[in-house]
């Protein structure tokens, strides 16, 4: 038996382990015993979903240092739109504060630090009481026959007992009364996983959907090479592989495509975020040897990353405002002054790199892609908090809890000073169109790139590619429809069509509609992102395709009132005149909001600083909003995945 | 029983052979009984001292709290919140006597890891024994002052004072039962729409138009404007409704007789005309889909509460001794 295999084999302790141990459960899933659930809300044309796919709570201990109470449980919660308690915590453990959104979300995946989980196994470590029973030497010296032995035990339905209820038979090592997994299973992996499961709706509502999954911490000299792991089952490895095993990108996907395989009921995507602070590292074009990418390579990056972060709490990675995107005024939207995670603590004042920012590693990837044959950064592109208070989705401008800080004390005044370093913001929201609120069609979105980021508000974007869009698309009632029969959706690649004909693209966008306290602002305009390679040089243009950029609209810097007109909705088939056959490209569609209060600036607002207050005293706890660096006006904005064009040989 | 008691009680109960070799051999056998007694009360003897001494919490320390909530907040903290802090350091410092007590700084092998690494940065030597390494750090006093050893000693001694929970199906489906916000089923409608864009100049006439055509002839099908989300709508729920039109039509909706046009009604993207085809109640809670996630999260508020319970104990054995009593430190910066 080749012992290496104990690190490296299947090790899949899924639901075996979380759901066999302990009290009565019923079967598994309950579609098991009835069929294939089909969700109440399903719809063949695809609806869009909202939700958040970076989630810190308190197992990752960079969280704030004030003992956060809030667990992968309270951040579902959140999610869902409960109202949680947090820090202070009085003397019966109850939060002092609170927080609530008030639209909930309608996926989540809580993201923590892999490296702070140091998970142990019953049958690995020798501590536990398990570790000499006879089933863990079995799993120890034989850990692929021992898998098929767990996975056979989930696959059991219930089994009647003399009470009436049914019971999952256990597995053998959990000892009497399940003891030992109880245990065992008292690790933040595995809670991690069970929170996934408490909130999963597994019912015909489809209410909510969660994803297990970690984050991949790697920082080299604090440039910034982070994922998120995110698995489409309950069948995850039992230790989810961190930078402390897994020192570059490509180990973490071949020890996942190791631990986690198909044919065991394991997938597994990797997104890509904060690129802006790379440095230089995330879309290098060599891999972690020094050799440059081959053919395989490309593909194997690509089959991994399906999706990036355009926007979160720590900036956006859209584009940067100096060099090929100077003329774009929209790339100065949350942009860090520095260029990797030592920033913010002003240990490095360098400036951001052009190479860092996802416009540009698209136009890298076409021109990988004329070299080697594949594109390794074939990117589709969402947003997300990375909120470390575990308040998924909290992206509104208007009540920005800061990083470590949570909402208004229940009984004290307004908090004196910004809640958070004035060059983050709330964060964004990732928007998935599937057939229905599940982990396999949500997960099936994220694989097909059909998804798009909004900087907080939720606006409704569709996007379709094709030669053989009809012209009317705007005008006909079965717009999405239409779309996907004669084109593709964001994300798509864009189908081969008649020599001469010129690709079409049809957008529309839905203003965000809002809610109670919480309004939704007009359109300002639909614009198209086109990048290509011309001549072996990258080139970009960025039109506009729908709306007016002069339509007055603005905002009273004094009152953070909003003024002016703008679209409730907007829809244009766009057709690409310069269009060269030859030339690799892709399309991806902004859709910009009417100008608003940036969040720093209604803090101000609240606080009673106004711009005529300034200059403040040095050391005023609102000094921040004299900075003139940080406009108090921004204009929110979504961003689609892409559509790409491959020339045909 | 002590240490005396089991020598004199080893000897007095040994069979001693008799012979001049059996005069060689008694020492030994003494030894090896001995160590076999000494090996067999092991798990009787404490690992540590086990001290009831008070959390001792000094001015300095206070202090440093509130710059730690000054600097994550960016704000001092208000005396609800000071007091609040403290009584969570104080419940840390309980939570970690316990965890040295059983000796997860030896055993918990993120706070191994950890350590070691600490001490291999500090030495730089990649290489280095890490039982040794380990040893040192310890002796340093570092499982309870490097952060992620401290924080993890803390969800250690936290994850094992939760274990032994459990939940039963039967306490599962009532907790599901009484919460039918999250496991009941929700009220749903299907209809068909015909929208006025707001954006067309002469909308509202249009509206008015319409209202009296659909009211006259309810089948004869009008086009109206084209919308995204196209005229027909199957089974939404309040909030989907809301997500995608806003939250008054999402309520008017679910409100709309059956069979009969209704509006028009106002979102921001014009006026809408809506006809319900058929509307499902919700409410009932499908017990065998959410039994799972119910126990799940029933089990996690069991733990939760469990842990508060151990913690009071633990408060109890060792009590808060303020070296000033808050207030004055309160007032100061």
């Amino acid at each position: 038996m080749n012992r290496r295999a104990v690190r490296s084999g299947p090790w899949l302790l899924c639901a075996a382990l979380v759901a066999g141990c302990g009290a009565d459960v019923a079967t598994p899933a309950a579609a098991d015993a009835r069929g294939p659930r089909v969700c109440k809300d399903h719809n063949p044309l695809r609806n869009a979903y909202f939700g958040d796919l970076h989630v810190h709570t308190k197992y990752s201990l960079d969280a704030s240092t004030q003992g956060t109470e809030v667990g992968p449980h309270d951040a579902y919660r959140f999610a869902l739109g409960e109202r949680i308690p947090v820090q202070p915590y009085d003397e019966h453990g109850v939060g002092l504060r609170s927080t609530q959104l008030v639209r909930p979300l309608d996926f989540a995946a809580v993201t923590d630090h892999a490296e702070f989980f140091g998970d142990t196994e019953i049958c690995t470590h020798p501590e536990y009481p398990g570790y000499d029973s006879p089933e863990c030497r079995f799993y120890r010296g034989r850990p692929n026959e021992a898998f098929l032995a767990f996975n056979f035990q989930l696959a059991l339905s219930g089994v009647p007992t003399a009470g009436g209820g049914k019971q999952v038979p256990r597995m053998p090592y959990c000892g009497l009364g399940g003891q030992n997994c109880l245990d065992a299973a008292r690790t933040p992996w595995t809670d991690v996983q069970r929170a996934a499961e408490a909130f999963y709706d597994r019912s015909r509502e489809c209410r909510f959907t969660t994803f297990v999954g970690y984050e991949w911490t790697g920082s080299p000299r604090s440039d910034n090479w982070h994922r998120n792991v995110l698995f489409e089952t309950d069948t995850v490895p039992a230790l989810p592989t961190s930078y402390l095993e897994a020192a570059a990108p490509e180990y973490l996907w071949r020890a996942l495509a190791a631990q986690c395989r198909a044919e065991d009921g394991c997938r597994s995507l990797t997104i890509p975020h904060n690129s802006n602070l790379g440095n230089g590292l995330m879309f290098q074009t060599s891999q972690d040897s020094g050799l440059p990418f081959t053919a395989a390579f490309a593909q194997e990056k690509q089959d991994n990353e399906p999706l990036a972060e355009i926007m979160q709490h720590k900036g956006q990675s859209e584009c940067l405002n100096r060099g090929a995107s100077a003329a774009d005024e929209l790339c100065g939207f949350e942009i860090l002054p520095y260029n990797n995670l030592a920033g913010d603590r002003l240990l490095n004042t360098n400036p951001p790199k052009e190479q860092d920012f996802l416009r540009a590693a698209l136009k890298a990837g076409l021109a990988q892609e004329q070299a080697l044959g594949a594109n390794p950064f074939k990117y589709g592109l969402i947003g997300s908090t990375d909120s470390h208070i575990g308040a998924a989705g909290q992206v509104l401008e208007d009540r920005f809890p800061g990083h470590g800080g949570a909402g208004q004390p229940n009984r004290d005044a307004l908090p004196a000073g910004l809640t958070d370093l004035i060059e983050y913001n709330p964060g964004g929201l990732a928007v998935l169109w599937a057939e229905e609120n599940t982990r396999e069609s949500l997960y099936a979105a994220m694989r097909r790139r059909e998804a798009y980021g909004t900087s907080g508000p939720r606006m409704t974007v569709r996007f379709f590619g094709g030669a053989e869009l009809p012209e009317n698309l705007c005008q006909r009632n079965d717009f999405a429809r239409a779309g996907y029969a004669h084109g593709v959706p964001m994300g798509g690649d864009l189908p081969a069509s008649a020599a001469g004909k010129k690709p079409r693209f049809a957008l529309w966008a839905m203003q965000d509609p809002g809610a109670e306290g919480e309004p939704g602002l007009p359109l300002q305009r639909l614009q198209i992102v086109k990048g290509w390679i011309e001549n072996g040089e990258p080139k970009e243009a960025v039109f506009d395709v729908a709306g007016d950029r002069n339509n007055g609209a603005s905002v009273d810097e004094a009152t953070c009132e909003a003024s002016g007109s703008g679209f409730a909705d907007l829809c244009t088939v766009w057709e690409d005149a310069d269009f060269d056959p030859a030339a690799p490209a892709f399309y991806y569609a902004r859709v910009v909001q009417n100008p608003s209060c940036r969040w720093h600036a209604q803090q101000c607002l609240a606080a009673g600083v106004t711009p005529a207050s300034c200059p403040l005293p040095q050391g005023h706890a609102f000094e921040g909003c004299c900075d003139t660096a940080y406009p108090r006006t921004l204009q929110e904005r979504a961003w689609t995945s892409p559509i790409w064009y491959r020339p045909r040989a | 029983m002590d240490l005396a008691h089991l020598v004199s009680a080893a000897r007095m109960n040994a069979i001693a052979p008799s012979g001049p070799r059996a005069a060689r051999l008694k020492p030994l056998l003494h030894f090896v009984l001995l160590g076999a007694l000494l090996f067999a009360a092991r798990p009787l003897l404490p690992l540590q001292r086990f001290t009831t001494e008070p959390i001792e919490v000094s001015a300095g320390e206070v202090e440093r709290l509130r710059a730690e909530w000054r600097a994550e907040m960016r704000r001092p903290p208000s005396a609800v919140e000071l007091a609040a802090m403290v009584r969570r350091h104080a419940d840390e410092q309980r939570l970690l006597r316990e965890a040295l007590r059983l000796g997860l700084d030896r055993s918990d092998p993120v706070v191994r890891r950890r350590l070691v690494q600490n001490l291999r940065f500090v030495r730089a030597e990649p290489a280095g024994d890490e039982a040794a390494l380990l040893d040192e750090a310890l002796a340093l006093g570092m499982a309870t002052r490097d952060l992620v050893a401290r924080r993890r000693l803390v969800q250690a001694m936290e994850e094992r004072l939760a274990a032994g929970v459990s939940v039963s199906a039967q306490e599962a489906r009532a907790y599901a039962a009484a919460h039918p916000q999250r496991y009941g089923g929700i009220a749903r409608v299907s209809f068909e729409q015909v929208f006025v864009d707001g954006g067309t100049v002469g909308a509202e006439a249009q509206a008015a138009e319409l209202a009296v055509q659909l009211a006259g002839e309810p089948d004869a099908a009008p086009a109206g404007d084209a919308f995204l989300l196209g005229a027909r709508f199957t089974a939404r729920s309040q909030p989907e409704l809301a997500r995608s039109f806003g939250a008054e039509f999402a309520r008017a909706a679910l409100q709309a007789p059956v069979g009969v046009w209704t509006g028009p009604l106002r979102t921001p993207y014009g006026l809408h005309f809506l006809r319900v085809d058929s509307v499902e109640r919700g409410g009932e809670v499908d017990l065998a889909a959410v039994q799972r996630q119910a126990r799940y999260a029933l089990l996690q508020e069991r733990e939760r509460e469990t842990v508060q319970a151990q913690l009071e104990t633990l408060r109890r054995r060792y009590p808060l001794r303020l070296e000033t009593p808050l207030l004055a430190v309160a007032g100061a910066g």
